[in-house]
């Protein structure tokens, strides 16, 4: 269809009689729709004949960040959206600029120019500067100083164009010069960065945007990176020239692709504002071609990009403005769109690139390739999408290239030469090798068609070169060298990580067992699984080109779970803005990976998977429970269930996370916005995440469970907020996450292994053996698990849960972790629970958090969450642990009130199946948690950890790159290792023991439910009386 | 974005002074600050009042002023204007009668570098009876606010804004008073604890 709209463009389309006009949102009808459509009554429209945009109102941030007045909706303009809304494709998330790390507090959002007159439309947002991150406050302070600033960003659109013009401008309200960087580095040490070496360094001030382009989106930038922008940004720091240059990657424009709409940015020639060539000598050792449209990306962390375009003048003097220019450009789905309009933008001469792609054995078109355009050192500068006939058609400069072409079912094909000529049409026949076809039947033990995983297992010939598998050092082989290309947008084949050469050439998810698909020629283990209560089912299937292959299988059960279900309370779909995955194919993921409940927990965002979980079939199978992770940009996140849905709001619901404290999360989250209020229940997600985690963002003591003031560099890089404050620390949630996907490693504090690696390491020496303690005494990487003893210890009872966290499918998988509730013995059956038994399971702590293997313990007729009256005699506690064999479990380990009483291995013969009894002592009242660990790797159910998870400190230690940060944990040498295969894992909730018959009482002094103020503040006489005096 | 005082984060808020407290370098504008901290007690307001004019003409005008005077005279010149300066756009009101202070006494002092002087004035008010105790600044911009109650049983603590929090940019904060302060003689109290003016 692009082709088609292309032609008639190129046949004389007069869009001259067009016009922009902007104006307030007043109805839902002219909001624009689509999977993170979030534009609501208020906000702003800015619309012409080709693409449809919306900017928020002010006031607090709807999406990730935390203020309003960003651009937040975006689509082309769909012929026939009349009330628009159910018929529109944003996929943006969010963009706003960047002046450094400050953003826009918005005092006003205006329409400054309506289009009425044939002109432009316009936006403009004013306001003062606000932190992107509070961690960075300080740095941000030293670079910008916006205190004395006033910034506006102007959304200008003329009619016809499908790129809005952004200009983005710092004004100095001061009354003196203003420089940047504000403060020079003798004084960024004043300042309290007490850093090795700063005050040697020369530092800039880049400004420029901060896109949020959505989940859907991949993004993509022209030369060595091509899809591959995550990595590729991260191989430019060790390429990094130093400062007064930032580090980051150099590229020409940024795009992104995605179904049916894509984005883009890109400059004009704004001479001496450009950063990079500013700074081009920081840059030559990765940017071949610095071009006058230069721009930086210093990082892409969790859908959040920054693309730094522009340098201020080093001093900007009272009254004076300093603005620069960026362009976002909004495409049909490719690369190719956004790229055309930017040659427009840049009045680049281009013939044009066009042909169709079909399948060599029967001619039928290939309607999913992707053409993708390499210049003459073999990089990606261009992606073109075919249409429904396999056409594309794009344009480019004049030059000598290549193209490939890709198909997610076939072969790649080898690069073949391409010259454009300026002004002429060039045009490609492209014949592409059959898939293979495989038709799956799979029945369970009861002979129904469950919802089942099926899974294509290759082993891939030995790669040449050396260096070793799988992948954890600078020497090894990497699969994405030699297995697959993320740089042509090929997708990630997981590995399974261990030395040997399994890797998982494609992952299904189907809602009844059956299966028909293309895929890619090649001899494989077909592998049926659904779940940990299953075996899985292998068979070997050989797929030749054009074949057809089908089997019927059935599935094993491996062991009992009456009345126990399966849940899993953390996971995203098509709603989050940094996952695509449609909703349909998160709910079937779900059932099959042999869930029986599924929460949704989108960013701020109230989805009910209840619909689709109807539409789809499968109500026999599973329970959808409307959920949100309430997602603060650096707070943590804080999971609410179950939630209403507000049909009238275009997220689900209203609720404010920006610049409040945590009792104000709890009580929407447990009240305003739950199905029965007072009776929502609100769940601490990945609680020791740095940046995303609510006991790292408070630096909750481990030894304690209440917050301490960070010291040294921690300290610095802290939030600052009023919020933050350790009295603001709320620990009357409900339940915590024990296991939190495949984070194994954040479970307990870490342990220095044994022998210790070689050294030096800074003091305090590690030990090995055990916890590796920081200068301050405490663990370096605090556990979870510790942490939530600690608590248990001080009286309080949040439930302990296994959750996924799940944005996508394969890799990242649904239900590894999840949680086991028990309902009531029988109930475990399609239609015999319901939303009442699962918060009554969670409220009274019959859980258990596991990837796999099923760990029961009772005491008599009593159960995990429990508590018992017992004599002070001691009790018998039952152990019980089954798994399916490929979670096969080898340790036990068991503690009462934090302190291990038993640790012991677990007979291989007795991997799937071990049962024993423990004798607790009970000289007063007692709680108990058993634990167990294999060591075998569970893929392909469950695929390894293979590339370091990107996290939010990643920014810090860019932006930090020259400089010394040996004191921060994210520097350490001795540290967790983030890469690693999957190993089965399960602990339980307590069962506690009442000794006296009075109830529990805990072992340490309890928590108090909220943590004592700071210290109250003196008295002011005796203040003022102990100052020094001025005297002559 | 206001410059809160991080009360949690010991490391920041020294970070904070240290830069607060930094000579101005060439090009760098540091706005007047002030910090009024309210100590509500049973028969008396005991307000400490910090103070720092602007950089530039104001810091020069100030020093102006006292250098037009005998050099004996230059710091208690300089103390009464900074005092002055410190206290004028700040006024305290019971049910709209403004109150008059019963005694103020302040300290000079002079930032690290001797680039601006500082004051600290210790200014307290006899508190009458009343429904509502009103703080008001008439210079918003530069003033901070933050209250705190001494045990005084004369707020209503429920219905106030929250105690040690500062809160910037705040053209006024009302107080509400309970009706009933007690039977104590506070009028003759505060006179006999009050000090005399400078």
């Amino acid at each position: 269809m692009r082709a088609l709209a292309l032609l008639a463009l190129l046949v004389g389309c007069n869009t001259s009689n067009t016009q922009a006009r902007a104006q307030r949102i007043g109805s839902l009808e002219e909001t624009i729709g689509g999977p993170h459509a979030i534009g609501t009554i208020g906000d702003y429209l800015l619309e012409n004949d080709q693409i449809r945009l919306i900017v928020s109102k002010e006031g607090v941030g709807r999406v990730n960040t935390s203020y309003g007045g960003s651009l937040v909706d975006a689509d082309l303009q769909r012929p026939g959206a009349n009330g628009a809304k159910a018929t529109g494709n944003d996929q943006l998330a969010e963009l706003l600029p960047g002046f450094a790390f400050t953003v826009i507090d918005p005092t006003a959002v205006k329409v400054t120019a309506d289009g009425s007159n044939g002109q432009y439309a316009e936006v403009t947002v004013e306001g003062g500067g606000g932190d992107l991150l509070q961690m960075v406050y300080l740095l941000n302070t030293g670079l910008v100083f916006p205190e004395s600033l006033t910034f506006s960003n102007a959304y200008r659109l003329a009619p016809g164009k499908k790129y809005v013009e952004i200009r983005s401008t710092v004004k100095n309200t001061g009354k003196g010069a203003h420089p940047f960087p504000y403060l020079d580095p003798t004084q960024l040490k004043d300042l309290g960065f007490d850093i090795p070496n700063i005050e040697n360094i020369q530092l800039s001030v880049p400004m420029g945007q901060l896109p949020l382009l959505g989940g859907e989106q991949t993004l993509f930038t022209p030369g060595q990176a091509g899809f591959n922008v995550r990595f590729a940004i991260e191989d430019t720091y060790v390429k990094a020239g130093g400062f007064p240059a930032f580090p980051g990657m150099v590229v020409d424009y940024v795009a992104s692709r995605g179904v049916g709409v894509s984005y883009g940015l890109t400059v004009p020639d704004e001479g001496a504002k450009n950063y990079v060539n500013a700074y081009k000598d920081g840059y030559a050792a990765q940017a071949k071609t610095i071009t006058p449209y230069s721009m930086l990306m210093p990082f892409t962390y969790a859908g959040v990009s920054a693309v730094y375009v522009a340098k201020p003048p080093a001093l900007l003097m009272p009254g004076e403005e300093f603005t620069y220019t960026t362009y976002f450009i909004v495409g049909s789905g490719d690369v190719g769109s956004v790229l055309d309009t930017i040659y427009e933008l840049r009045g680049t001469p281009t013939g044009t690139f066009g042909g169709r792609v079909v399948d060599a054995q029967t001619s039928a078109p290939i309607t999913n390739a992707s053409v993708v355009v390499l210049d003459a050192q073999g990089n990606p500068i261009d992606q073109l999408d075919v249409d429904d006939q396999g056409s594309f058609l794009g344009h480019l400069a004049a030059g000598a290239y290549s193209y490939r072409v890709l198909s997610d079912e076939r072969l790649t094909t080898a690069a073949q030469p391409l010259t454009i000529t300026a002004g002429q049409a060039s045009g490609v026949f492209v014949q592409m090798d059959p898939p293979a076809t495989l038709a799956v039947a799979v029945l369970d033990e009861q002979s129904r068609h469950a919802p089942v995983k099926v899974q294509l297992i290759g082993e891939y010939p030995a790669p040449s070169g050396a260096g070793t598998l799988p992948c954890q050092d600078k020497q090894c082989l990497d699969p994405r060298d030699f297995l697959y290309s993320l740089t042509l947008g090929e997708r990630k084949r997981p590995t399974a990580f261990d030395g040997s050469k399994r890797f998982i050439e494609k992952a299904w998810w189907t809602k009844d067992g059956r299966l028909e698909a293309q895929v890619r020629p090649g001899t494989y283990d077909l592998v049926i699984s659904r779940g940990p209560e299953y075996e899985v089912t292998t068979v070997k299937v050989d797929l030749r080109p054009g074949a057809f292959v089908a089997q019927n299988l059935t599935l094993t059960r491996a062991f009992p779970t009456d009345g126990w279900i399966a849940g899993d309370f953390h996971i995203h779909a098509q709603p989050s803005t940094d996952s695509g995955l449609p909703i349909d194919q998160r709910v079937i993921s779900c059932a099959a990976e042999g869930l029986e409940v599924a929460v949704s927990t989108d960013h701020n965002f109230i989805t009910d998977y209840a619909p689709v979980i109807s539409a789809s079939g499968l109500d026999p199978w599973m329970l959808g429970l409307p959920g949100m992770e309430m997602t603060t940009f650096e707070m943590g996140h804080f999971i609410g269930y179950p939630l209403k849905i507000d049909a009238g709001s275009t997220r689900g619901g209203e609720f404010e996370w920006s610049g409040v404290p945590p009792k104000t999360i709890f009580d929407q989250l447990r009240n305003k916005l739950a199905v029965e209020p007072g009776k929502g229940l609100v769940h601490i997600a990945h609680p020791r995440q740095p940046v995303l985690g609510y006991w790292a963002q408070f630096y909750i003591d481990a030894a304690t469970g209440e917050p301490y003031p960070p010291t040294g560099i921690l300290g610095i890089f802290a939030p600052y907020g009023d919020e933050f404050a350790p009295d603001k620390y709320a620990n009357d949630f409900d339940t915590v996450e024990l296991l939190t996907g495949r984070r194994l490693e954040d479970a307990h504090s870490f342990v220095a292994p044994t022998p210790l690696p070689p050294g030096p390491f800074p003091d305090p020496q590690p030990v090995a053996g055990t916890v590796v303690v920081g200068k301050d005494g405490r663990p370096q990487f605090p556990g979870v698990v510790e942490t939530w003893m600690t608590m248990l210890d001080r009286g309080a009872k949040p439930t302990g849960m296994g959750a996924s966290d799940s944005h996508q499918l394969l890799g990242d998988e649904p239900g590894y972790a999840r949680t086991m509730l028990f309902v009531g013995s029988g109930k475990d059956v399609p239609g015999g629970f319901g939303r009442a038994d699962v918060v009554d399971a969670i409220t009274h702590h019959h859980a258990i958090t596991t990837n796999g293997p099923f760990l029961e313990m009772t005491v008599g007729s009593h159960i995990i969450g429990d508590t018992v009256v017992a004599s002070s005699g001691g009790v018998d506690v039952d152990l019980h642990v089954r798994a399916p064999t490929w979670a096969a479990v080898d340790h036990l380990i068991v503690y009462s009130n934090s302190v291990v009483i038993l640790d012991e291995p677990i007979p291989p013969a007795q991997a799937t199946n071990y049962a024993r009894q423990v004798h607790l002592a009970l000289p007063a009242d007692a709680w108990i948690v058993a634990e167990v660990y294999g060591s075998g790797n569970m893929f392909p159910v469950l695929t390894p950890t293979e590339f370091p998870p990107l996290d939010a400190t990643v920014i810090i230690k860019a932006l930090s790159a020259g400089l010394d940060l040996s004191s921060l944990p994210i520097a350490a040498s001795l540290k967790p290792k983030f890469t690693h295969y999957s190993r089965p894992y399960a602990i339980t909730n307590p069962i506690w023991f009442d000794t006296d018959g009075n109830g529990f009482t805990p072992p340490r002094p309890p928590l108090p439910r909220v943590a004592p103020p700071a210290t109250s503040r003196p008295d002011v006489r005796q203040q003022f009386d102990a100052l020094p005096e001025l005297t002559p | 974005m206001s410059l809160p005082i991080p009360a949690r984060l010991l490391v920041m808020a020294t970070g904070l002074a240290v830069w607060l407290t930094t000579p101005p370098a060439w090009g760098h504008d540091f706005p007047s600050m002030r910090t009024v901290v309210v100590q509500v007690e049973r028969c008396e307001l005991a307000v400490m009042v910090g103070f720092r004019p602007a950089t530039g003409e104001a810091t020069s005008a100030t020093f102006a002023r006292v250098a037009s005077q005998p050099k004996s005279k230059g710091l208690e010149t300089l103390r009464d204007v900074m005092t002055n300066t410190a206290l004028a756009p700040v006024a305290f009101l019971v049910d709209g009668k403004p109150l008059v202070p019963t005694s103020v006494h302040a300290k000079l002092g002079l930032e690290p570098g001797g680039a601006r002087p500082m004051v600290v004035v210790l200014v307290t008010y006899a508190l009458p009876a009343g429904n509502r105790l009103v703080i008001r600044s008439a210079d918003t911009k530069a003033t901070s606010f933050s209250w705190t109650d001494r045990a005084s049983h004369r707020i209503v603590l429920a219905d106030a804004p929250t105690q040690g929090h500062w809160y910037n940019g705040v053209a006024s904060m009302l107080l509400p008073l309970e009706t009933s302060p007690g039977d104590s003689p506070c009028a003759a109290s505060s006179l006999r604890s009050s000090r005399s003016l400078p």
